[in-house]
């Protein structure tokens, strides 16, 4: 099987540990939009029930933070995900996804999801590990920097910067 | 170190939050997949900085989670029956971020990075609802820490600053962040 959504799952590094028949039964599980240059995919606040996969186009991602300043958080690109949280979490979207020009997204509602992992218990486990990696990823960074904080390293300061991605994707840098 | 195999009727009784949030099919494959491993008192379990691949569960006894060392040792938190450390270093093998150590002889039940792929080979509705579980609480730790950061991007320097003021408080976020996938039975 073949379509532009397939390739994308199949050489996104995001869905590395997925076998190709995974990326086969996720894409027929997924459905494929185009949208205009400002839409607004995702809002900070809402409650996500939605993850999304990037075929074609940029997305930005921005933050409004508690001083009604926004931040831009970042640009993602094709096989770039967002949204991934709102499979296992509904709580409120900790960004805004806007289409930076015209967009292809492929999305996946959290009920498809579940059907999906309960359809195929081995799919079910990758993707769920994926989503875990994920976020362990980003608990390890945030306790490395709280603990560097802690222990008042003179490296720390300054020069890092934690940004929270839509889904506390954490990144250290400059 | 003596490393023995669990016996899945013994931990229902153990963890019987964890039992309810996994089912008791799941926790019984979960049970029986994990490795009993008895310490003594003052072994290091994780050293902070050094590579770990692998959860370990309190099953009796109590561990010490600390950063620094000599004079500067400071103890974030204490792991209990029940609690567990180090089931970041399980999904994504890497540095530890502090160092576990154990208070007096004490018995945990360790499951590594390669172990918890063979269960999920194995039995992937079980290790689903494992992945659920700690995602989850992976999930709530994120979200309470960036209501902490003022939900945004952060300097470090602000966190420094911000720890220096209200050490008891970033401490105990601290300790939150790096321990308690499973408060007590």
């Amino acid at each position: 099987m073949s379509s532009p959504l397939v390739d994308v799952l199949r050489s996104s590094p995001v869905f590395a540990s997925f076998t190709p028949a995974d990326c086969d039964f996720l894409a027929q599980a997924m459905t494929v939009k185009s949208y205009a240059a400002g839409h607004a995919l995702v809002r900070q606040g809402d409650r996500g029930d939605t993850f999304y996969v990037i075929l074609d186009g940029e997305v930005r991602v921005t933050r409004d933070g508690p001083d009604g300043r926004r931040v831009e958080v970042e640009t993602l690109r094709r096989g770039e995900v967002f949204g991934l949280l709102s499979l296992i979490d509904h709580g409120p979207r900790a960004a805004t996804c806007t289409a930076a020009g015209p967009v292809t997204v492929a999305s996946l509602p959290a009920v498809a999801f579940t059907l999906l992992y309960k359809g195929n218990a081995a799919l079910g486990f990758r993707f769920r590990f994926m989503i875990a990696r994920q976020l362990a990823r980003d608990a390890r960074a945030l306790n490395q920097l709280l603990a560097a904080a802690l222990q008042g390293g003179p490296d720390t300061s300054a020069t890092q910067t934690l940004t929270l991605s839509p889904d506390y994707h954490l990144t250290t840098g400059g | 170190m003596r490393v023995m195999s669990v016996s899945v009727d013994d931990l229902g009784g153990r963890f019987p939050r964890l039992k309810q949030r996994l089912g008791p099919e799941a926790f019984a494959a979960f049970a029986s997949a994990l490795e009993r491993r008895r310490v003594s008192g003052g072994e290091v379990i994780l050293r902070w900085g050094q590579p770990n691949d692998t959860m370990h569960v309190v099953e009796d006894g109590v561990l010490e989670v600390s950063l620094g060392d000599g004079a500067a040792r400071r103890v974030l938190a204490e792991a209990r029956a029940g609690e567990a450390v180090g089931e970041v270093g399980m999904l994504e093998p890497g540095p530890a971020s502090a160092t576990v150590t154990a208070r007096g002889d004490a018995t945990l039940l360790g499951m590594s990075h390669a172990a918890f792929e063979r269960f999920g080979a194995e039995k992937p509705d079980a290790a689903g609802a494992v992945l659920h579980a700690l995602a989850m609480d992976l999930v709530e730790r994120l979200r309470a820490s960036g209501a902490g950061l003022g939900g945004s991007v952060t300097h470090a320097a602000r966190l420094e600053e911000q720890a220096r003021s209200n050490t008891v408080g970033w401490l105990g976020r601290l300790a939150k962040l790096a321990i308690g996938w499973e408060a007590g039975s």
